[in-house]
């Protein structure tokens, strides 16, 4: 239960309904993505990001490059790459979060914890949306 | 005890230890308070503490009742000794409903003569199926310890350590699970890392303890199982971590269990040495139980 620290109050909440609905969307790599494995075997992701507008002239005189878009890199490590290799655009994260906690050995919370907060991470960057199940 | 003990995980915890179902995920653990959720609702909560003094049950059914005022939460009398006949007699047990706006709660507080302690239990599940769990869990609660060791099982790890270690601090961290006790003048501190085949793959358990082991020397083979690390300050060594604020002792195993996928580990420091047969023995009991 969340009480409202202004008035006191306590608000409703269902969060069993919204953690289940997060659980069923399924995760879709971002198709501008691409990765490649490092001699470890651990992904590197490499996107392209807009330049700001007022970072365009500094970019500008610094590289003399025109180009109003950068290439960026996010190293992941094994477990970042093993949920990486798990995002096939049909699997739930829910289904996601199952896979990797058998394969890792990792009590339920862990698990769900991590995976979520992995893809919380990628959303951030732009490199991973959430697909709601019809 | 619970019928079938794959469904039932051991929580013991500064004192306490007590059958819980399986699908019941700890969330939130304090010292001396414990919640469990299941599939994200509240399901369960347990609270205790030392009575110093006169125990009345009245008393603290009215701390809780202030306590929870800002949620408009009721508290009401529940018989359970009428519903729960079987329930040891050698505690006293008092019942209440706690009535919360969204949800409603059962409660017991049991009182142990013999330790003086006092359990607040909370059950969020109110079918009246659900009342023969409760029953089970009583069943297999304990609040005192009959021998020299005592038991503190959380998720997956388990360890016994000796009854004057006091939990200090304690983290759950996803992949990292630290116990730190204080026993006299010493600190033992217990480690569990997940999942080993990602941590050992670009390193050696070697590597990886040295990391924890600080000032400390490797003192063993060069086992890929386990590894041991020792170091005792002296002469001008000593006068030189003292005036660093640094322990004078350490000893610290690690070892890697690979069935589990689990690295666990125990460090022990302090100003003056401990009894190495003590640390062998923690460690030892150090180990990883079923994941759920």
């Amino acid at each position: 239960m969340v009480v409202s620290k202004k008035t006191g109050k306590a608000l409703q909440t269902n969060p069993s309904h919204s953690r289940h609905h997060a659980l069923e969307c399924i995760p879709v790599k971002n198709p501008e993505v691409s990765d490649e494995a490092d001699a470890n075997g651990d992904i590197r992701l490499i996107y392209h990001v807009q330049v700001q507008p007022w970072f365009q002239g500094v970019l500008k005189k610094i590289t003399r490059n025109r180009s109003t878009v950068i290439k960026r890199t996010l190293q992941l490590d094994a477990l970042g790459t093993s949920v990486w290799q798990m995002i096939d655009g049909r699997k739930s994260a829910g289904k996601i979060i199952d896979e990797f906690q058998a394969e890792h050995q990792l009590n339920r919370r862990e698990a769900e914890i991590s995976v979520t907060a992995f893809f919380k991470e990628l959303g951030k960057r732009g490199l991973l949306a959430m697909r709601e199940e019809k | 005890m619970p019928a079938s003990e794959e469904l039932w995980q051991e929580i013991a915890w500064d004192g306490i230890a007590l059958q819980l179902p399986r699908i019941w995920q700890p969330t939130v653990i304090h010292k001396s308070y414990l919640f469990f959720e299941q599939d994200g609702q509240p399901v369960f909560a347990i609270k205790w503490e030392q009575v110093r003094g006169r125990f009345s049950a009245e008393r603290i059914l009215n701390r809780l009742q202030d306590s929870l005022k800002p949620l408009k939460s009721v508290l009401s009398p529940w018989d359970v000794q009428a519903e729960l006949p079987e329930i040891s007699r050698d505690y006293l047990i008092t019942g209440f409903q706690c009535q919360h706006e969204f949800e409603t709660s059962l409660g017991i507080l049991l009182f142990c003569p013999h330790c003086r302690r006092a359990t607040l239990f909370q059950l969020y599940l109110t079918d009246p199926r659900n009342r023969q769990i409760l029953h089970d869990i009583l069943q297999t609660f304990i609040d005192h310890h009959e021998n020299f060791e005592q038991t503190w099982s959380m998720y997956d790890i388990r360890a016994q350590l000796p009854v004057q270690a006091e939990l200090k601090s304690h983290e759950f961290l996803v992949g990292r699970f630290t116990l730190s006790f204080a026993l006299k003048t010493k600190t033992i501190d217990l480690y569990r890392f997940k999942p080993a085949a990602a941590i050992l793959k670009n390193q050696s358990l070697q590597e990886f303890g040295a990391a924890l082991a600080g000032e400390a020397i490797r003192v063993d083979s060069n086992s890929d199982r386990d590894a041991k690390w020792e170091y005792t300050a002296s002469g001008l060594d000593r006068l030189a971590v003292m005036f660093h604020r640094k322990p004078a002792w350490i000893w610290l195993q690690v070892r890697v269990i690979k069935d589990k996928n689990t690295i666990l580990a125990v460090k022990g420091t302090g100003n003056k040495t401990m009894d190495r047969k003590l640390m062998e023995q923690i460690a030892g009991n150090f180990t990883v139980t079923e994941t759920s």
